[in-house]
Formats: C-alpha cells, sequence, structure tokens
C-alpha cells in the first residue's frame, strides 16, 4: 500500500487527483466540476468515512479538499489529523463556512485553510500551490 | 434525449468504492459523470436544470426513496432520463460496460478487469475494518 513516499520518488503521471470531502451535493458538485474543468481527476465523498474507505483502498490521492463540517461523523479537522498522520505527503485544504477567530488546527499543526464562501479559482490557485510544494 | 449521443450520465451509489470506479470508467469512455448517493441528489440536480441522459441507480439508496421509487417519480417528472436500476456489483459493471460501448470513447476495457478491481478495493476495505 501507498503509504509515506516523499513527493520526489513519486513519478508523476498525468494530472494530479484531488479527494473533495462535503456533504452538501451541490457544493461538491460545483466544487468537482470546476476542477475536472482544470484537468484535476476528482474523487468524491460525503463524509469521514468515505474519504477514509477512497484512502484505504489504494487509490490515488495527491490532495485533499474537505468541508469541516461533515454531518453527524468525524470532522474535517479529524480528517486532516489522519492525513498527517497516515498520509504526510498528502496536503489537506479545510474549508468551513463556521465563525473562527484563529485558524483550524489539525493534528497539532495549522491546516491550510479557505473560508466558506470560497471563490473556486481562488481554491485552484491554493490546491495547485500546494501540490507544488510537496 | 439523444440516445444516439448520450453525454451526462448521473451515477447514484451509496458505496464509495463502487460509486468512484464506476465513475471514473464512464469518465473515461467519455461520459460527463455526475455522482450521488441518494434520491435528494438527483431532485437537486434536476431542479438546477442540469440536463442527465442517463441515471444509473442502486435500488438500495439511503434516505426515504428507493432507487425503484425515484426511478417511478422521474417517469412522471422527468421522462426523458433514461433510468437504469441495478442490484449488485455484477450489475452495475455489466450496465456501465453497456454504456461505454455505446460511449463517445472506445475504451478497451473488459468489464472483467473493472469487476476485478472493485472486488480487489472492496476486500482491502474489509481487510481495514
Amino acid at each position: 500500500m501507498e503509504d509515506a513516499v516523499p513527493p520526489a520518488r513519486i513519478k508523476q503521471e498525468g494530472m494530479p487527483t484531488v479527494l473533495i470531502v462535503e456533504d452538501h451535493f451541490m457544493t461538491r458538485w460545483s466544487a468537482a466540476q470546476y476542477l475536472r474543468a482544470q484537468g484535476y481527476r476528482v474523487l468524491e465523498a460525503v463524509n469521514f468515512t468515505e474519504a477514509l474507505g477512497l484512502a484505504n483502498s489504494g487509490t490515488r490521492i495527491d490532495v485533499v479538499f474537505s468541508d469541516v463540517e461533515l454531518g453527524e461523523e468525524q470532522s474535517g479537522l479529524d480528517l486532516a489529523a489522519w492525513f498527517s498522520k497516515h498520509r504526510p505527503y498528502t496536503p489537506v485544504l479545510l474549508t468551513s463556512g463556521a465563525d473562527r477567530n484563529d485558524s483550524p488546527h489539525a493534528g497539532g499543526r495549522p491546516a491550510a485553510f479557505v473560508r466558506k464562501p470560497y471563490d473556486l479559482t481562488q481554491v485552484g490557485q491554493m490546491l495547485r500551490s500546494m501540490l507544488e510544494r510537496r | 434525449m439523444d440516445l444516439d449521443n448520450p453525454r451526462t450520465v448521473m451515477v447514484l451509489e451509496p458505496d464509495v468504492i463502487v460509486r468512484a470506479q464506476i465513475s471514473d470508467f464512464l469518465r473515461e469512455c467519455g461520459y460527463r459523470v455526475i455522482e450521488g448517493v441518494d434520491a435528494v441528489d438527483v431532485r437537486a440536480i434536476c431542479e438546477a436544470g442540469v440536463s442527465i441522459d442517463i441515471l444509473l441507480a442502486e435500488v438500495h439508496l439511503t434516505g426515504a426513496s428507493s432507487g425503484f421509487e425515484l426511478a417511478q417519480e422521474l417517469r412522471q417528472t422527468r421522462p426523458e432520463i433514461a433510468v437504469i436500476l441495478v442490484s449488485s456489483i455484477h450489475n452495475v459493471v455489466d450496465k456501465a460496460s453497456d454504456l461505454c460501448e455505446r460511449g463517445p470513447i472506445r475504451k478497451p476495457y473488459r468489464s472483467d478487469d473493472i469487476l476485478r478491481r472493485i472486488q480487489l478495493l472492496l476486500e482491502r476495505r474489509r481487510q481495514m475494518t
């Protein structure tokens, strides 16, 4: 199972894969549409359990874009903490519409964050720079 | 609906691994694919004015409506959508293969390969839990 492989040793084949985790259907769909149009391969998950199911299946994920609020189960913060621990080379971008006084921490480190309502162009740029920085 | 030139498929499948694999496969065959998990997602898409040519739906949906109920509802409200119901992984792979036979891009995949891939990923998930 692919795990903590340093980026330099990953041969980039084709466009990167982004995992979008979002429980509101239309929000998820419009982000997915946009990122596919940018050339990403997009995987969609509606909650923490689905996201983990995909992460553990061995299917390739290069970057994660997740809402913090994911319905009844664990949150996007828990997801970011999981990735930080098990997939340290996979960057996670979090988003939230909730009031926040400080930026979210996931696993003790500040997580990349964009506030809702977000501009998809800005999200695209953030994901790209996160991928380049790996 | 242009059955000779179908372009948009909505895949309704509660199991994320099956949904992701089938959706990937259909996209590689040239379809635009919208992913959903329940009837509410389909209604949201229809209300948004997005046109769907084909709905590929699992009968055992989460939420209030089953695939059968949704199919009946759509026959009244959206008769132009071709509804394909599936009830097993073999089913959904077969139907996806059929769609790809008629799809915009000829893909050299055989349905056996897709099925095997899904089964492998599901087995891997089962070992994790």
